[in-house]
């Protein structure tokens, strides 16, 4: 060899060493490049596998009969099965077939395993995770159930399904986000359902009103704080119809001042300028506003009952919701709708002759028990009735993506549930239904099998957690509900909004409410049902404590208005109900500050910005749909007013709620009018609604140019953002312009982020005819197709007709797109 | 029209070897290349062309089977960079690995060979 060959050589082995290393190694948050570029079995692949073959042959071991999945023209798979539990297996495998990523990163995110795959970035997220002790108890809750049941066997069955799926995964299988990360699918558990379960009830029915109760009350005071947080809500429109009406019934009440002395460092200043939340302040306040409502016989222009739900959760690609039917030969198990991708059952949706659908209650499930510690440091006991009782301790081990150990947290649990440490420093167990053993996986099992209204009802009362609000419909025509779950009997008053003291067990829970307690109606005389989060009961009716400072009912006052002009509703009504662009919020609102700029230029005290912006809001129809242009101005206003109203609160969160402004709107001299930064004069309600009008039409002015110009439309200011789970932006779906606006039947919150997850309206004929849509696709590919095909449809409100065959033949086989038969296995 | 034939026979090879045993069959097959190949011109050049040609064949493949150009968008864009630049970058890979590899090979079978 030439000596002067050397350096040559010495390169082409030092770039091919790099090129190895690179390709054989992970650096940063770039993947492996040898495996990941691989065009044969790498990240290419992914294309090639986007869309599923025609035809299909799988092995599923355990199944006893095969199991035939044809997919119609939507991806929506028609399940035909010889048993519940086979039903299961081929549920299983083909959402495992469709989001084998989705299955796991919801497992491990209730779990607090996500460090395991994206690495310490998401440590913090794990430690609050497993502090809850979500995947804990529901560990705790499986090893509880017979192996027997049906509850357990199908949710066996579905495991079994989804690693039948693993199992035949080759590596050019391996969706997308697996690739991204470095890592590969683990196997399903059955145990994994009952995480979900838990996920479920901490997106819905966690909450911390205790703490937050206390921070506000050292603000304003307590009396204040009793008033702006009320146990009751002070506009009535109930899910249950009372006869303590006529709704929607206003009921206000006297906001007592702030005392303020009791809050010496809350910031004596304005926030900053409200005009950057019409586009994303919210971003991070869940907007769970979902909405259901059905009409009995009596009130429909067919003389069907029809049904329509829209949950409002996260929107995120692929959606949380996965469309499909599943059909048991010779049974009456024959049921359409959505499930989440890790349950065994549809959870909403219709059979051949009940239609069901949720909405979320608010109920307060969550309590907080000071305890007293023989050690703060290292605490091994607590006090309980004079004795101290042992704590159990569990011990968190948190790993990386290597396997290498991250953290380990130590958390105590009294008998209640979990301690963490309160905001001053107190530590406080928690008693949460969600953390409980609960039925709720048996109910939904049962709910799918009901013939009748009245049997619905009956299977819903061993649901759990979280509470629902669960609207039914059959084809007799007749409409029930029910705010179903498991509601906790408190002690003493059974209010449960404040911290109980720990060392006396007479605070604990007492069991939970008979089922017979719990609010729900049948067969309404005034012929319709609806639920939009609202407090479920008229106080005047029964003031047992469910839960605390609901949600202002705009949405509920809307459908209500809707459902009692109409008294021949159609399907086409119901649809059209689900994005009204109506809103009795604007008609309040408007009205207010309309009324006291009339009275300001009474007065002498206009100006030529007041009159411009009073004319705009009064030229406004109060309707929140795409080219409106005065939503815009309405919605700053109305930011400015609770920024300036609320300036006690300083940065102290939560606000209270549009009731609480509604109420003071009733009291213009009302000490909490007044604007703390001007210290030598006390405003009224009329010059703060005047000022926020007219600085809204400053910062709008000052934002998008002219009253009238094209960024004045309502397009253009707020949009849904359907983000990739993994908030990837190219695999999202972003800057939906939507018709909606704050507390719209369809409401757009300012991030978008959350949204209607599902529309479905349902007639319940002689034959179902049902119509349904989600913002998504049922692919998880973000290659194929059906990824995000759906997503224009929801967008403007379009529903697609639903195939609904009894058996393979009755579907129309111009619109199958696949077949895939699965058959017994011999186990491996 | 012997070179265009070897070149053939090696990208095939190099498809091959990717296809059935995984990326690291490339430089694996670089260094028998430069080892057997030594007479030849430029056994490197010869390599780093056959081992790009055969992955811009699998590419190929991809593309005729699914949407390959929307994947190199959506994956680019994730990495902050053009699908264009993805997609040479996938072929930039081998070319690299099977160019060095063969280089190192032909100079290991020198030093055999002078023992």
């Amino acid at each position: 060899m030439k000596l002067a060959a050397f350096p040559r050589i010495a390169l082409a082995g030092v770039v091919l060493a790099a090129a190895c290393y690179v390709g054989a190694r992970s650096i940063g948050p770039v993947p492996p490049l040898g495996a990941f570029l691989d065009p044969a079995k790498g990240v290419w692949a992914v294309a090639v596998n986007a869309e599923l073959p025609e035809h299909a042959n799988a092995g599923v071991s355990a199944l006893t009969d095969s199991v035939l999945v044809i997919y119609d023209h939507r991806r929506v798979p028609h399940i035909f099965a010889a048993t519940e539990e086979d039903g299961a297996r081929g549920l299983g495998y083909v959402v495992a077939r469709d989001r084998l990523f989705q299955l796991e990163l919801q497992s491990r995110a209730t779990e607090g395993t996500l460090s395991e795959v994206a690495g310490s970035e998401a440590l913090s997220y794990d430690r609050s995770q497993r502090a809850l002790g979500l995947a804990w108890s529901a560990e705790q809750h499986f090893a509880t159930l017979d192996s027997t049941s049906e509850t357990f066997r199908l949710m066996a069955a579905y495991a079994e399904g989804v690693n039948a799926w693993i199992d035949q995964l080759g590596p050019a299988d391996i969706p997308l986000e697996y690739r991204l990360l470095g890592a590969h699918p683990r196997p399903w558990r059955p145990v994994y359902t009952l995480y979900l379960m838990r996920q479920m009830g901490q997106m819905l029915a966690y909450s911390r009103q205790e703490e937050a109760r206390e921070r506000v009350a050292q603000a304003v005071g307590e009396a204040a704080m009793r008033a702006l947080f009320p146990q009751h809500s002070a506009i009535q429109e109930p899910i249950v119809p009372g006869d303590r009406g006529p709704y929607p019934r206003f009921d206000p009440m006297t906001i007592p001042p702030p005392t303020l002395e009791s809050s010496p460092n809350i910031a004596l200043h304005r926030p900053p300028s409200p005009i950057v939340r019409l586009s994303g302040a919210d971003a991070e306040a869940p907007a769970l506003a979902s909405n259901n409502f059905a009409v009995a016989s009596s009130r429909s222009a067919t003389g069907n009952a029809i049904l329509a739900g829209d949950p409002h959760l996260e929107l995120t690609l692929p959606s949380i919701w996965y469309e499909a039917h599943v059909v048991v030969a010779g049974s009456n198990y024959d049921t359409y709708g959505v499930t989440f991708a890790g349950n065994p059952t549809i959870i909403i949706g219709f059979n051949r002759n009940v239609a069901w659908t949720f909405t979320n209650t608010g109920a307060d499930v969550t309590d907080y028990y000071e305890e007293q510690l023989d050690d703060l440091e290292r605490p091994s006991r607590y006090l309980l009735d004079g004795q101290w009782q042992p704590l159990v301790v569990r011990i968190e081990v948190f790993h990386g993506p290597g396997g290498e150990p991250l953290a380990t947290d130590t958390i105590y649990h009294t008998h209640r549930g979990p301690i963490r440490e309160w905001h001053d420093g107190r530590h406080v167990s928690m008693r949460w239904t969600t953390l409980d053993t609960t039925n709720t996986a048996a109910s939904v099992v049962n709910v799918t099998r009901a013939t009748t209204a009245t049997e619905w009802l009956e299977a819903m009362e061993e649901h759990g957690a979280a509470p629902q609000n669960g609207l039914v419909a059959d084809r007799d025509g007749r409409i029930g509900i029910v705010s179903a779950g498991l509601y906790p009997v408190r002690s003493g008053s059974g209010v449960g909004t404040n911290v109980w003291d720990g060392t006396s067990s007479a605070n604990d829970w007492q069991g939970y409410w008979e089922p017979d307690q719990r609010p729900q109606a049948i067969d309404p005389a005034q012929g319709f049902l609806a639920s939009a989060n609202q407090e479920p009961v008229d106080p005047r009716a029964s003031d047992r404590y469910l839960g605390a400072n609901w949600w202002t009912p705009w949405r509920a006052l809307r459908i209500n208005e809707l459902l009692r002009e109409n008294d021949a509703v159609t399907p086409e009504d119901m649809q059209r109900y689900q994005l009204d662009p109506g809103s009795p919020r604007a008609d309040l609102f408007v009205r207010a500050f309309i009324e006291a700029t009339d009275r300001i230029v009474s007065a002498g005290r206009s100006d030529a910005d007041i009159d411009v912006a009073t004319a705009l809001l009064a030229n406004w129809d109060r309707r929140y749909t795409r080219e409106n242009g005065g939503a815009v101005l309405f919605e700053l206003a109305m930011n400015e007013l609770t920024a300036r109203l609320w300036d006690e609160f300083g940065d102290v969160r939560p606000r209270p709620s549009e009731t609480a402004l509604w109420q003071l709107l009733q009291d213009p001299q009302n000490i909490w009018w007044d604007d703390r930064e001007t210290t030598d004069r006390v405003e009224d309600r009329d010059e703060i609604l005047g000022a926020s009008l007219q600085a809204a039409l400053h910062d709008a002015r000052e934002r998008y140019g002219s009253p009238g110009s094209e960024e004045w439309r309502w397009e253009r200011r707020r949009h849904a953002n359907i983000y990739h789970l993994l908030r990837l932006r190219s695999l999202s779906a972003l800057g939906i312009s939507m018709q909606g606006g704050t507390s719209t039947i369809n409401p757009s919150s300012g991030s978008g982020v959350w949204g209607a997850s599902w529309r479905m309206v349902v007639e319940l004929g002689a034959e179902i005819s049902a119509q349904s849509i989600y913002p998504g696709g049922q692919s998880g590919n973000p290659l194929s197709r059906y990824y995000d095909d759906r997503i224009t449809k929801w967008q403007y409100g379009e529903l697609d007709p639903v195939s609904f065959p009894r058996t393979p033949e009755d579907l129309d086989h111009e619109l199958t797109t696949a077949i895939l038969v699965l058959r017994p296995a011999r186990p491996q | 029209m012997r070179f265009a034939l070897k070149l053939a026979l090696l990208a095939l090879a190099f498809a091959l070897g990717s296809a059935f045993l995984g990326w690291w069959s490339v430089p694996a097959i670089g260094v028998l290349w430069g080892a057997v190949a030594k007479r030849n011109a430029y056994p490197g050049l010869t390599a780093a062309s056959a081992a790009g040609l055969a992955w811009a064949g699998l590419l190929l493949l991809v593309a005729v089977q699914g949407p390959m150009w929307m994947l190199a968008d959506k994956v680019g864009a994730i990495l902050a960079i053009p699908g264009w630049l993805f997609i040479f970058i996938t072929l930039a890979f081998p070319t690299l690995l099977a160019g060095t590899a063969a280089v190192v090979g032909e100079a290991t079978s020198n030093v055999m060979e002078s023992r």
